[in-house]
């Protein structure tokens, strides 16, 4: 599974390069960018982010305005922090804020790698599973009360979630977004799923207060009303009331890819990615310049083992996909769309 | 050159091929009839607006572009709207393995006749 790394830092061209070297590096990521805090907040409420790396001194909102946002919201999430002014002090208040390793400037990109492998293989420690039933494996996790948190995908929307255990008490879920009770109701009726289980949870407080058995009921009554109400939103193949919420968001589009060129397509994410606005704005402004009109779509090689499709847009939708994929229908498909 | 890039200009659809060095400056540039149109401009600016792809089909609403990093420099291929990308992309594979560095030659051998 491709996991998404997301790289913050104001300093556009060293962001470039250590993208293109993790690229290559790290076979199993896709590394998206921004440019400040502000700006990865925007792809952390719009994708699902599985490592963050952030310099510290940036305009418009710094690293540990960032660092402190990500703590109180997507709390599952490592974060790493770079910077050029490496004091003690520095990675003091950083590892205070919730950051979880701290890389001094300059470092090589070999010396992140390792560090962003680390985080990431920490986080299916705990062993993976595919195709099995999440209400049943959460339930083993209450039985033998383990403190851990695990890393739920939907096997047919593809959707993730992500749930944490305090000694075999939930105590935070989140969709995307949706945190807490709502999230965990969504979750428990996924089936089938592909768990990882990393076995540590970080410290949060208990945003869910019920036990195991409760929620699963609960979650299974909502889901039968929300049938009731609409009887083919939960039939197997129909879009989820979240995907049917968001038309053209990039859940709906793999669904779409996936449905037009078959499962095992080679498409391996769909995401939206802001970082690519500036360029595919100066691309298309050289398009119109050149007589070419506006650019409709670009496919981008950048020396690693994946090709990334990007639909201009706001923002830009990036489909990653691997050589197995066939070029040209998905391009012919992503002009259609 | 010209010999060199003819099995790309060869090609139906493609409308024209530019060949830059590294630093930029225009080594080859030839636009058949029916690129005349797109022939003047920018395309060093556009391939560099790519950063660091090695590799790009860019779909513009009349026509695509396929720009080619190498070590030898920046190969930029304008075809119309329905482009044959999969041959451009063999064929630049094999043109631009036929670019050569020419290396400064030292010595007495300089002196000689290649």
């Amino acid at each position: 599974m491709i996991k998404k790394v997301l790289l913050v830092d104001d300093d556009r061209e060293m962001l470039l390069d250590l993208k293109a070297s993790l690229s290559r590096k790290i076979d199993t990521v896709a590394v998206i960018t921004a440019a400040n805090g502000r700006e990865a907040l925007a792809c952390l409420r719009s994708q699902e982010i599985a490592l963050v790396v952030t310099d510290l001194k940036m305009p418009v909102m710094d690293g540990l305005e960032l660092v402190a946002a990500i703590m109180q919201r997507y709390v599952d999430i490592p974060v790493i922090v770079m910077t050029g002014f490496g004091t003690p002090e520095t990675e003091r208040l950083a590892m205070q804020g919730g950051a979880l390793d701290f890389i001094a400037k300059p470092f090589s990109a070999d010396k992140l790698a390792l560090q962003i492998n680390e985080r990431l293989s920490q986080q299916s420690e705990g062993g993976t599973l595919n195709n099995v039933s999440s209400a049943m494996f959460l339930q083993l996790i209450e039985m033998e009360q383990r403190t851990c948190t695990v890393r739920l995908e939907h096997a047919r929307t593809g959707n993730k979630g992500i749930l944490s255990f305090d000694q075999g008490e939930l105590v935070g879920a989140r969709i995307g977004e949706t945190e807490g009770l709502d999230a965990a109701y969504e979750i428990l009726v996924w089936d089938p799923v592909s768990i990882s289980l990393q076995n540590s949870c970080p410290a949060r407080d208990n945003r869910i207060q019920r036990n195991m058995c409760q929620l699963i009921l609960e979650a299974a009554r909502r889901r039968d009303e929300k049938r009731s109400a609409s009887p083919a939103a939960d039939a197997p193949g129909a879009p989820t009331v979240a995907a049917a919420e968001q038309a053209g968001s990039p859940a709906r589009m793999q669904t779409r890819i996936e449905k037009a060129l078959g499962a095992g397509c080679g498409v391996e994410s769909v995401s939206a990615d802001p970082a690519w606005s500036d360029c595919l704005l100066l691309i298309s402004r050289y398009g119109e310049r050149l007589n070419l009109g506006k650019l409709t779509l670009a496919c981008v090689h950048r020396g690693d083992s994946h090709d990334q499709f990007i639909r201009p847009g706001a923002p830009p939708i990036v489909v990653v996909a691997s050589p197995k994929c066939p070029r040209e229908k998905l391009m012919q498909l992503l002009s259609e769309l | 050159m010209r010999n060199l890039f003819q099995d790309l200009l060869a090609i139906d659809g493609v409308k024209g091929v530019v060949f830059f060095n590294l630093s930029g400056q225009k080594v080859f540039e030839e636009f058949t009839l029916g690129g005349s149109g797109v022939a003047t401009g920018d395309w060093f600016g556009l391939a560099k607006s790519l950063g660091q792809a090695m590799e790009a089909e860019l779909v513009f609403e009349k026509g695509r572009v396929y720009v080619r990093r190498s070590l030898m420099g920046v190969l930029v291929v304008v075809m119309g709207l329905i482009g044959p990308t999969g041959m451009v992309r063999l064929t630049s594979d094999i043109v631009l393995s036929g670019l050569k560095e020419q290396k400064p030659v030292r010595g007495l051998k300089r002196f000689f006749k290649r």
